[in-house]
């Protein structure tokens, strides 16, 4: 069933000429990943922005289990129904890991048994030990902020996960068990996985991948 | 409950932001409660004062007007019963006539006195009348308000005898009864100004003491009329005998108003009845200004005080907020990337911003409450001081024309400064306004914010 439905979008920034994204049709379904793929500049952020119900179409529509994402609550949308992990973070810099990923669960207001203990694991998940979870994500480096990002985008468990180039800042080592963390979501958690990337590897772990040229998207492959 | 959890942790997170804006609060709401405190019990104080010598009103010719008109022949006159008319006013509580009239006597020696000789009344002079030295005692004439307001204020008190209360009875003080060796009882005799054939016999009733200063040694140049221990207390009606026809003339009114604001108004009904233009209603305001000069010099440096503090704080508590926007910004855009809500985004900051005003605040009523009254002795020690030095000066110009300043007994030299409930709520209210300052600008931030700029502004 599709979770997320993107009819004849389009998009054009204010005060620009470009279609930056030009009548997109796509259909996101649960239990899946799909990697959109993309050169730098092509407008896989914008999308995002769209899908995370950050910013607002003017020309066609998106809609979350058949609601229109213009008409349906966006904070209420954001903190409960989809993880976003952003290209760059987006953590309160000034605050430790934990703090970040609890603040996350407090918004959602998901109830959880064991507020630390929860976060703790979450955080174990992607290799965060606990002793860099006290830490100041100021004094972290980029691939750790990245995971503690991935942390917090599952801490309120969402039907749906977007990711904006999620592995850009980690080695190849933790880029795979980053990866197969989002995809083992899909597989065994019944998420929709998006995935957003420049890079054809990480495409790869994807049940389907799509290309956005000149703000076209068309369907690259599809695993069986 | 969370988010006021996570205004909690934002401060501690944000320590060196949030001290720097704590102490700023501090030193705004201790100077604010040392100023109002102050405010507060100077203007008590000048209400006070000004109301008992604001509304005490003299009656004086304007000698200024009739000198700039030029063509006055004749001073324009106001007798006793006209003055008694404009008593007769809503504005007036009450109302005194007195008569100071100088007298001779050929028996008394008075204090100051240089040589007696002089004084004896020598034939054969001017007019073939008796001659008459300078007068060397006062005879002050009251319809007696005016002398037991003087024993009211303890400046003078009763210490042998009892008070005049017929005519041609008489107190006097007890350094001028020593020198002459008088008591109650005695009889003197005073020689009028007016009418130099006549004597007046009059009785001692009672020896009054003088307690303010006698600083009249201090004086190059002595003079007995002017000195306070020469001063014979009577009657109104005793003393217009001293000055036969002058009385009309000589004598003074003091009305006392209900309110010293109402001085316009009665001028203006007094003028309205009669009362020529070159005639000035005058209260005693350089007496007060004597008296209360310092404190409402206090009282004025505390309000400035307070104003410039306000403006000042306020600037730096802009300017901090603005350095802290950035941060401030970003930290926004997370929050509401994330999805939390506006609403809940604006609690946040405006918890933030209280608890760390009211910590600051609390302290400041704290420290400001402590230091409000050594603070407020020390101004007004320096004021009177600096009082004390421009009359020294002035001194030296004028020789002993001092009659008109106050002991330094009456000037106010203590000030109640004490915390009260009026300025813990005014401080809270002020902690209102930092609050205010110190989160409006994320606050208007916010409502502008929209989720997508998360995006673009980081990169
Ligand atoms: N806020 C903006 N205003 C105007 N143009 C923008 C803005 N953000 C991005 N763009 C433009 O839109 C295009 C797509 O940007 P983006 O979605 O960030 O690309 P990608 O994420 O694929 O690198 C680019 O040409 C970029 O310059
Ligand atoms: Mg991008």
């Amino acid at each position: 069933m599709s979770v997320l439905t993107v009819n004849n979008l389009s998009y054009v920034y204010e005060g620009t000429k470009k279609k930056v994204l030009n009548n997109i049709n796509i259909s996101f379904e649960s239990k899946k990943t799909y990697a959109i793929i993309g050169k730098s500049g092509s407008g896989k952020t914008t999308l995002l922005a769209l899908l995370s119900g950050l910013d607002l179409c003017k020309n066609g529509e998106i809609l979350y289990n058949g609601d229109n994402l213009k008409t349906i609550d966006r904070d209420d949308y954001r903190s409960k129904k989809i993880g976003v992990i952003f290209q760059s973070y987006n953590l309160l810099t000034n605050a430790t890991a934990m703090d970040n990923i609890m603040l996350s669960i407090d918004i959602s207001g998901v109830k959880v048994d064991n507020k630390k203990e929860y976060a703790y694991s979450l955080l174990q998940k992607v290799g965060i030990d606990k002793e860099t979870a006290d830490r100041k994500v100021l004094k972290l480096s980029g691939g750790e902020q990245q995971r503690i990002g991935i942390a917090r985008a599952l801490s309120h468990n969402p039907d749906i996960i977007i990711a904006d180039e999620p592995t850009g800042n980690l080695d190849t080592a933790t880029e795979e068990g980053i990866m197969k963390i989002l995809t083992s979501l899909s597989e065994k958690e019944d998420k929709c996985v998006i995935i957003v990337t420049h890079s054809e590897k990480v495409a790869d772990y994807a049940d389907e991948v799509w290309g956005i040229t000149d703000g076209k998207l068309s369907l690259v492959r599809k695993k069986n | 409950m969370y988010i006021f959890k996570n205004a909690m942790k934002n401060i501690k997170r944000n320590k060196g932001r949030n001290l720097l804006m704590a102490i700023v609060m501090v030193i705004i709401s201790v100077t604010c409660v040392i100023a109002l405190v102050i405010n507060g019990a100077t203007t008590s104080i000048i209400t006070d004062y000004k109301n008992q010598f604001g509304s005490e009103v003299n009656v004086e010719l304007d000698y200024a007007k009739i000198y700039e008109s030029g063509d006055i022949n004749e001073l324009p006159t106001v007798t006793i019963e006209e003055l008694k008319g404009y008593a007769d006013s809503d504005y007036v509580k009450d109302y005194y006539f007195y008569l100071e009239a100088p007298a001779v006597s050929n028996h008394i020696s008075s204090l100051n006195q240089e040589d007696n000789s002089g004084i004896q009344g020598s034939e054969g002079a001017v007019g073939g009348g008796p001659e008459l030295g300078p007068p060397n005692l006062k005879v002050i004439g009251s319809t007696s308000y005016q002398l037991f307001e003087e024993f009211k204020k303890g400046e003078r008190k009763i210490i042998s005898g009892r008070i005049f209360e017929n005519d041609n009875e008489i107190v006097i003080s007890e350094d001028l009864a020593k020198l002459n060796n008088l008591k109650s009882g005695d009889n003197i005799v005073l020689r009028s100004i007016a009418d130099v054939e006549k004597d007046i016999t009059l009785t001692i009733t009672g020896i009054y003491q003088d307690l303010t200063k006698d600083d009249s040694a201090d004086y190059a140049y002595k003079d007995p009329y002017m000195t306070r221990r020469n001063e014979l207390l009577t009657n109104y009606e005793t003393a217009t005998t001293l000055v036969g026809e002058q009385s009309n003339t000589m004598s003074r009114i003091k009305y006392f108003l209900n309110s010293p604001d109402d001085l316009e108004s009665f001028v203006k009904e007094a003028q309205g009845k009669g009362l020529s233009e070159y005639y000035n209603f005058t209260n005693n305001e350089y007496l007060y200004k004597q008296i209360a000069g310092p404190v409402e010099s206090v009282q004025k440096i505390s309000t400035v005080f307070l104003v410039v503090v306000l403006i000042l704080g306020g600037i730096i508590l802009v300017l901090l907020n603005l350095i802290a926007l950035r941060e401030r910004k970003y930290e926004i855009g997370v929050l509401r990337a994330i999805g939390m809500k506006k609403i809940n985004v604006i609690k946040t900051l405006v918890y933030e911003s209280i608890i760390v005003t009211m910590v600051a605040v609390t302290i400041g009523l704290g420290v400001g409450g402590l230091a409000s009254q050594p603070v407020s002795d020390k101004l007004l020690a320096d004021q009177i001081e600096q009082r004390q030095e421009q009359m020294d000066n002035m001194g030296g110009n004028f020789g002993g024309a001092s009659a008109a300043l106050p002991n330094d007994a009456d000037i106010i030299d203590s000030l109640n400064a004490e915390l009260d409930l009026g300025v813990v709520f005014a401080i809270f209210l002020i902690g209102g306004l930092l609050v205010i300052i110190s989160s409006s600008m994320s606050l208007i931030y916010i409502t502008k914010y929209e989720p997508i700029k998360i995006l673009s502004e980081r990169n």
